[in-house]
This record gives structure tokens, C-alpha cells and sequence, in this order.
């Protein structure tokens, strides 16, 4: 089915999932109890999501654990179905044309496998082109242009199990590209891979999408896969969107922070340190930050639409030990592990 | 249920499942000495029965024959026993089975190929050393081409029918959550209600009618006692077979039935 280019692809309107959980008593007697229990209480998974995704985006989905974004691409698949609102993907209902619906969509969910475990690589692959009937000449320069991207040949005859996590995950993805679906939805693809297979999966996903128009979900707690990845996010925490756009304007959304990075004079952190976490006393909207994994700068957060940085910077200058200064924009980590912190609540 | 444009997927399927048994090398030589053990413990085991009552006709059969229909019951159990019941139960307690909610086939389809490939399998590694064994080693008559032609689509009809219960008991651990007790208390019904441990004449007269009504009976007991030549009662061939195709089809119907309730309700409660 040919959709116009300008009208979009996925379409969720009002989307909730609500879950009836049993409440569950302590100890032995509370465990009995509970069988006969009606004391239900209703969990608000997805509260009220809306959004519309246009062919050809990678988007990327974030949000803390237990946020709704699971759930969410689960509706999208097809697995769950919404409590209510509604989800249109490529002009199909997934839960009711699931059959005809699952031939547009690829799914890699980064905690199991579709392969065939005990099997060499290339039975697995041979059965997907089976199962969606894809034509010799498609299936064949589809492996050729993997092969060509990620070396996928040296992997076809080796058994599944004896894959490693990262050649596993590169396969599954691989495999999710065959028939040529119009969507991708990757649950947490990089989850636990090293830097050098979390480079060759962002090379993959970046290359189909460019050449082939591919639009691209993918869930993620990997802040480098969005930023290679991603010109756009969807923030989702408790069932709710938190923000939606260009990854650009993201740290933005609690203002324009800076991050103004000092370094002391003879090595005296401590007492820079000590000095900078009363700064926010001195200069309203700035706060001491700890920079994770960093023994040598000292650093301060800064939102510029309430205090310049530059009077910041002056002050230390003139009243602090300080030999040596950075202004950086704020980082997409940070901005995310407030998020997750809270700060939004 | 399927179309025929997936007829190639399927057949993929039973392929990859064939080639996956064959992988587990341990596994199937321990299986193929068990069995033949096993035949040789029924053979002392039935000759000690018939040498201790000092006659040649028990129950209406020579030992021969009752040898016969407990060796090929215990070869057919083995070959029967794919455990699919508990590799459902695994994708759905795992939450692996979604993996299938992504493709576009028949889930009961699907895992019957791949049973049916397992079958072969068993077939090839552990059945025919069995009937080697049975009737090369103890010299059991080989049945005529008749006993043949009754036997191979009564086996055939108690293959779906024992995919068909597995793929029940698997189901219902969407409910259960666990599988151990359901599974090893159907083993233990068939094993003894079916004919598979103890020849269905053996029962007393009134238990035998009864169970030969029964589902039990149409898992063993219609393709053994076709093969051996065993008629306990005036129950006709052409009956039994119709009972074991009643019995198919009142599981195909319901088993989907079931599927389809399990499938809903992971769909709304996410299983």
C-alpha cells in the first residue's frame, strides 16, 4: 500500500494502557488472604500519549525505567492492546490486522532473540525469507549490502548460541532489515556492548535509514546511540510525554544552561569545590555540578536566562583559586538524569 | 489458520527443527541406549509373566503379540515425547512467545512443524534402532502389509493428537505460570490409561470398555493394537479409527479455541 509522502506514519491519538495489579499482603497469611483478594489498584502505564512520526525519522524513545515506553512500543507492535485511544502505523490497526500488519514492521528487542538458537546464522535468515516471502533477487542483495556494511558473511555459519551478545544483536538487527519493512522498532539494541559494536549497530541502523527510508523507533539508555542516531526525542515518564522534538533544542527544556568548568590553582580542588557549593547563594539559577568521572575540573551549571555566565565567570576569576576555565553547552546526559531525577515533577 | 503462500515456511521450519535435534549428540545416544534397555527390561519382564502363569494365551494374547504391543508402546512414547508443552510454557514465561506475535504465521501451525520435526528426528536416532532391536534381536513376527496400511495413519492421527494435548497443557501456563505438576500428571494418565505401560486387555473387562472410549486409548492403543493384531473387543477397525478422528478433531477445535482466549489475554493484561 503507497502512502502520499507528506502524511504521516504513525499516528497515536490519546493512547492509554491501564493495568488492573493485585495489591499484595506480607508474610504467609497476607499471601493466602490475596487469593481471595479484590483489593485492586489500576496502574496508569501510558496516560495520554499523542504523537505523529513521518516516514523516514529515527526517533528516539526515552525515559527512566517503568516511564511507559515499553509498554508503549508494545501497542505499536500489536502485543498489547491500548485501554483506550488510538494507534494508526502505515494505515493499518496493529492489534486488529496483526497478520497483514506485521509485514510492514521489523522488532528487536534487545533481551531475546529471533534466531534459531541451535542453528548456523544463515538457516535463520533463509527462514525469514520464507516466512515473508521475500524474492530471491531482494533477499539476496539485502544480505550482500549487510555484508557489505557489518561483515555479517564470516557470522553465517556459526551456530547461534555460540554467538557473542554483540554478533547476536548485530544478526538480529540485520535480520529485522530483510523484508523490508517500512518501520523498525528496537527495544534497548546496544544494551551491554561494548564501544566498538555499539559503533557498527548506530553505522547500520544510520546507513539503511538514509538508503532505504526505513523509519526507526528505538528505546534507549544510551545517550550516544540519540545523539549518533536521533534528530528527534520523545521523552515519556509516568505514561506521560514530558517533551518532544529536535534533539538540538532537548537541553533546552529547562533553559539555557551552561556548564562553566574550572580548574584550581596547585591542585586544590577542595577548597574550589568547597567555594563553588555556596555559588548558588551569590547567583540565582546556577548550581555546584559533580562531573562523573572527573578528578581535575571543578565545575558549575548555569542558566543563562537567569544569571550571564560571564558574571559567574568574573567572580570566580577575582575571589577563587582558579587557573584555568571551559564554558561548555550542557550535556544531553545531564539534562536526562534530572529528568529521571525528578526535576520535572 | 495458514495459507498456502506460507506451506514453504513451515516446511522450513520441520527442516531447521530436524537439523536443531541433531545438534544435541549426547543427548540422542543416551535416548537410543535407554530405549533399547528399556525394550529388553519389557522382554524378561512379559516372558516372566507368561512363563509364571504356565500358559500360552493370557488375556486373549500370546506373548508374542503382548510383546509386541508394550515394545512398540514404549518405542512410540519415546518417539511421541517432544516436550512441546514445555518449551510453550518457556515462551510464555519467558515472554519469548511476543518474538512470534511479530511474524506473520500461526502460532499452533508454527510449533507443530517444529514438533513434527522433532518427531523425525526421534523417528530417525531412537524409533527404527527400537523396531530393529524389537523385531531383529527378539524376533517379533513382522506384521503383514494390512497391519501396516491400519497401523501408519492411526499413528499418524495419535501424532496430532499428541501434539494437540501438549499444545493445550502448554497453554494453560499463561494461567498456572508453572508446568512441572500438569505435565508429569498427564504423563502418568497416558502412560497408564492408553495402553502404553499395560496392554488395554489386560484391564478387567468394565475399566477396558470405558477406556477404550476414552482419548487415552486413541494415543496408543488404536495404532498398537491395529499393528499387533490385538482386537479386545468387537469395537471394529474402521470404528476405532473414526473415534481416534472424533477425538482429533473435538481437541483441534478446542485447543484453538484456548489459543485464541490465552493470546487475548496477554494482549489486554500483558500476560
Amino acid at each position: 500500500m503507497m502512502t502520499e509522502p507528506a502524511t504521516p506514519l504513525i499516528v497515536l491519538d490519546d493512547l492509554k494502557k491501564h493495568f488492573r495489579v493485585l495489591n499484595r499482603s506480607q508474610g504467609l497469611k497476607g499471601a493466602f488472604r490475596d487469593l481471595f483478594s479484590r483489593n485492586f489498584r489500576l496502574i496508569k502505564a501510558v496516560d495520554g500519549v499523542s504523537l505523529t512520526i513521518t516516514r523516514g525519522e529515527i526517533v528516539g524513545f526515552l525515559g527512566p525505567n517503568g516511564a511507559g515506553k515499553s509498554t508503549t512500543i508494545k501497542m505499536m507492535t500489536g502485543v498489547l492492546e491500548p485501554t483506550s485511544g488510538t494507534i494508526v502505523i502505515n494505515g493499518k490497526v496493529p492489534t486488529a490486522q496483526r497478520r497483514e500488519y506485521v509485514k510492514d514492521i521489523g522488532v528487536v528487542f534487545g533481551q531475546r532473540t529471533q534466531l534459531w538458537w541451535e542453528l548456523p546464522v544463515i538457516e535463520s535468515f533463509k527462514l525469514i525469507k520464507e516466512i515473508f516471502r521475500i524474492p530471491e533477487a531482494d533477499y539476496q542483495s539485502n544480505l550482500d549490502r549487510l555484508d557489505g556494511l557489518v561483515g555479517l558473511s564470516k557470522l553465517y555459519t556459526q551456530q547461534v548460541r555460540n554467538l557473542s551478545l554483540g554478533q547476536r544483536m548485530l544478526c538480529d538487527i540485520a535480520a529485522s532489515f530483510l523484508h523490508n519493512p517500512a518501520i523498525i522498532f528496537l527495544d534497548e539494541p546496544t544494551i551491554g556492548l561494548d564501544v566498538a559494536v555499539k559503533a557498527q549497530i548506530r553505522t547500520l541502523i544510520r546507513t539503511l535509514n538514509q538508503e532505504r527510508g526505513t523509519t526507526i523507533l528505538l528505546t534507549t539508555h544510551d545517550i550516544g546511540d540519540v545523539e549518533a542516531l536521533c534528530r528527534r526525542i520523545i521523552l515519556i515518564d509516568q505514561g506521560k510525554l514530558l517533551y518532544d522534538g529536535p534533539t538540538g533544542h532537548f537541553t533546552k527544556i529547562f533553559g539555557s544552561w551552561r556548564t562553566l568548568k574550572l580548574l584550581a590553582k596547585d591542585g586544590k580542588k577542595d577548597d574550589l569545590d568547597a567555594a563553588l557549593a555556596k555559588v548558588a547563594e551569590q547567583f540565582p539559577g546556577t548550581r555546584p555540578e559533580v562531573l562523573e568521572g572527573e578528578v581535575v575540573w571543578s565545575a558549575v551549571a548555569v542558566d543563562q536566562d537567569q544569571t550571564p555566565v560571564a558574571g559567574v565567570l568574573a567572580w570566580a576569576l577575582n575571589t577563587l583559586p582558579v587557573q584555568d576555565v571551559k564554558i561548555e553547552e550542557i550535556r544531553t546526559e545531564s539534562v536526562i538524569a534530572q529528568v529521571y531525577a525528578g526535576a520535572l515533577k | 489458520m495458514s495459507r498456502p503462500g506460507l506451506l514453504g515456511a513451515y516446511a522450513t521450519v520441520v527442516r531447521n527443527s530436524l537439523m536443531s535435534t541433531f545438534t544435541y549428540r549426547a543427548h540422542i545416544l543416551f535416548q537410543m541406549l535407554g530405549s533399547v534397555v528399556g525394550i529388553v527390561i519389557l522382554w524378561y519382564l512379559w516372558k516372566s509373566i507368561y512363563a509364571g502363569s504356565g500358559q500360552t494365551m493370557l488375556r486373549g494374547m500370546g506373548f508374542n503379540q503382548t510383546f509386541l504391543y508394550v515394545a512398540l508402546g514404549a518405542a512410540l512414547f519415546v518417539l511421541m515425547r517432544t516436550w512441546a508443552e514445555w518449551f510453550i510454557s518457556h515462551q510464555i514465561r519467558s515472554g519469548d512467545i511476543v518474538v512470534h506475535f511479530f511474524r506473520p504465521y500461526d502460532h499452533m501451525a508454527w510449533t507443530f512443524a517444529d514438533n513434527l520435526g522433532m518427531i523425525l528426528g526421534n523417528l530417525i536416532t531412537i524409533t527404527v534402532p527400537s523396531l530393529v532391536v524389537i523385531f531383529l534381536v527378539f524376533g517379533a513376527p513382522f506384521p503383514d502389509l494390512v497391519h501396516w496400511a491400519l497401523f501408519l495413519p492411526a499413528l499418524l492421527q495419535a501424532c496430532l493428537l499428541s501434539f494437540l494435548v501438549d499444545y493445550f497443557i502448554g497453554i494453560t501456563s499463561f494461567w498456572t505460570e508453572s508446568i512441572w505438576g500438569i505435565s508429569a500428571g498427564k504423563d502418568v494418565l497416558v502412560l497408564l490409561l492408553s495402553g502404553a505401560m499395560i496392554p488395554l486387555p489386560w484391564f478387567p473387562d468394565g475399566v477396558r470398555d470405558v477406556l477404550l472410549w476414552l482419548p487415552f486409548a486413541s494415543l496408543y492403543n488404536t495404532p498398537l493394537s491395529l499393528f499387533a493384531g490385538t482386537d479386545p473387543v468387537s469395537m471394529d477397525i474402521g470404528f476405532r479409527l473414526g473415534l481416534q478422528t472424533f477425538w482429533l478433531a473435538v481437541f483441534f477445535f478446542g485447543v484453538r479455541a484456548y489459543f485464541r482466549i490465552a493470546a487475548r489475554r496477554l494482549t489486554v493484561a500483558g500476560g
